[in-house]
């Protein structure tokens, strides 16, 4: 087999180390702003979501606000945004390179994006369980728990796939800024030093990283839809 | 139980506000079936909102079982609402939850052993204790209705809120789950409104009725009082939509002529009023005044055990017998309409 490997691909071989690191850096990447970016952006989808006209706890100013600053970050380029926040990754995590420094540009690109997504997959909610649920006499707080996120499982969990791949996709362009990852040893390597095995490869893993993903997120929103 | 004074409801939109109820007052007695029947836009859907709340009246007060819904702060008023159930047109069940869970949704915060219990004898008054485990998607159309009402019990309320609950049913079906909603009253005693746009739902469970038109309530009183000698042309309206005798105009009109009259024969609507008998109206006609009667249509239903409806008859015999036919008939509360003569 790794003879096989070194007789087709003898680039990529010789710089096998380079590339496991490489592929370990975008999976911390992916994992960690990944984690933060669906503690905080599906809190943010359904605020978005619930203090709109007409919705539970209608908010007109509160909705307003929210939903500019999530057009301004969602409407920047993300290796704009990468960029524009160096000096805040500096301030929060202490650097703007590697994987750390990558994160804050990451959840930033990623909040918002997930936050539109789990919006509009609570959108789908039948409007008739919200005003059954309030016949029933919950509360505000229960019927985002009980109903909508547990209704909107399946809508969520394609949303949340979704932003996983522009998250792989996002990971791929920081790395050109100096976050590591597959992104930058493609750069390095298969672009800067003019070795197409190598960026060839990276293509083939990433496209697999995105299959896993989309298989995993089609296969919990089949379980979850009855 | 029920009492609304003087509510309205407004709604804004944009520059236009539209009135959906205006100045309802009605008061429904403990342990009974109140029926509101309108037409779509009637406003009915709105004024039951109006009961729990889901819709705050913009004017007037809401009180069951003695207490102001509107002076109730939120909390309370969630409170207020669980001894409220209420089913909707198109159930509202949790897909993600299987019958077992949409039943037990409103118990939260009971112990696990006080919800099985009361999760499955709900079960099994709405008749579905083997569907437990079903999702509402594997149900029939009824069988969700029960699981809708299962979950509106579940926390032991004195109302029941029927929003068109069978509407969306086809005849057989809602008679089923209206004979459940009887059941519910009767051995649980909850005071029941129900809101329909079908007069046959009216007929089959409910002791009075509220008619509403154009956000008001135009006439009300006992189901077999308001049927029987219906005052408003809406009321009219949903007396014949129940009966098939106004079918005669189109047979009149069909060029085809299926209906002849000879000479001396005439064409009659007889309508039972309240009070009516039931004795052989028919024979005896024919018997005493010599007259032969042919049923062309009929429709004639029991409502607490009294004759309601009428017959479309062509009666042969010539004028004089038939004036005397006619006297008799409406010394027996029989409304007596010669539609026309040969």
């Amino acid at each position: 087999m790794a003879e096989l490997l070194n007789q087709i691909i003898p680039d990529v071989v010789a710089r096998s180390d380079q590339l496991w690191r490489a592929f370990w850096e975008t999976i911390q990447m992916v994992g960690i702003s990944g984690g933060i970016s669906l503690v905080l952006g599906i809190p943010f989808g359904v605020l978005l979501f619930t203090t709109r006209e007409g919705g539970i706890l209608r908010n007109r100013p509160v909705n307003f606000i929210l939903g500019r600053v999530c057009d301004f970050f969602r409407s920047i380029p993300f290796i704009l945004l990468a960029i524009l926040l160096l000096g805040l990754s500096r301030l929060l995590v202490g650097t703007a390179i590697g994987v750390r420094g990558a994160i804050i540009p990451l959840v930033f690109g990623t909040i918002p994006f997930l936050g539109r997504q789990v919006e509009s997959a609570l959108a789908e909610v039948p409007a008739g369980l919200i005003e059954a649920a309030q016949a029933m006499g919950s509360s505000p707080w229960e019927m985002i728990r009980r109903v909508y996120l547990k209704e909107a499982v399946p809508g969520i969990t394609r949303g949340v796939t979704i932003t996983m791949v522009s998250l792989i996709n996002f990971t791929a362009i920081a790395g050109t800024l100096g976050a590591g990852g597959l992104g930058n040893f493609a750069i390095m390597y298969g672009h800067s030093k003019n070795l197409p095995q190598i960026t060839w490869t990276v293509i083939l893993i990433i496209v697999i990283l995105v299959s896993v993903v989309q298989a995993v997120g089609a296969l919990i929103a089949r379980k979850a839809t009855h | 139980m029920i009492r609304l004074e003087h509510v309205s409801k407004r709604f804004e939109t944009g520059k236009q506000t539209v009135e959906a109820v205006k100045d309802v007052s009605l008061h429904i007695e403990k342990g009974t079936i109140a029926g509101i029947i309108g037409f779509s836009g009637a406003g009915k859907s709105t004024l039951a909102r109006c009961v729990n709340l889901l819709e705050r009246p913009t004017e007037g007060t809401v009180t069951i079982g003695g207490e102001e819904l509107m002076a109730l702060d939120q909390k309370q008023l969630r409170e207020k609402r669980k001894k409220i159930g209420m089913i909707f047109q198109h159930f509202n069940l949790f897909a993600s939850r299987t019958v077992y869970g949409n039943v037990a949704y409103p118990l939260k915060g009971r112990s696990r052993q006080e919800i099985d219990q009361k999760v499955r004898s709900l079960l099994e008054l709405v008749g579905l204790s083997d569907k437990a485990d079903a999702y509402p998607s594997q149900l029939s159309g009824g069988q969700k209705q029960r699981v809708a009402i299962a979950r509106a019990l579940a926390n032991d309320p004195e109302v029941l809120l029927s929003d068109e609950a069978t509407s969306a049913l086809d005849p057989e079906t809602t008679r089923s789950i209206l004979r459940l909603l009887k059941e519910v009253n009767r051995t649980l005693g909850i005071t029941i409104v129900v809101i329909t746009h079908e007069m046959q739902v009216i007929k089959q469970i409910c002791d009075r009725v509220y008619v509403m038109e154009g956000g008001s309530v135009v006439e009300s009183g006992n189901v077999f009082q308001v049927f029987s000698t219906p005052r408003q042309a809406i009321t009219k309206k949903f007396v014949e939509s129940t009966s098939n005798l106004s079918r005669i105009h189109e047979l009149l009109e069909d060029p085809s002529r299926p209906i002849r009259l000879k000479d001396g024969e005439y064409l009659l609507r007889l309508d039972y009023l309240e009070g009516s008998t039931s004795e052989a109206l028919i024979s005896s006609i024919s018997r005493r005044f010599e007259l032969d009667v042919n049923i062309l249509l009929g429709s004639v239903e029991l409502i607490d055990g009294k004759p309601l409806g009428g017959l479309v008859v062509i009666a042969g015999g010539g004028h004089d017998k038939i004036t005397g036919a006619a006297d008799y008939l409406s010394e027996r509360n029989v409304l007596v309409e010669v539609i026309s003569h040969g």
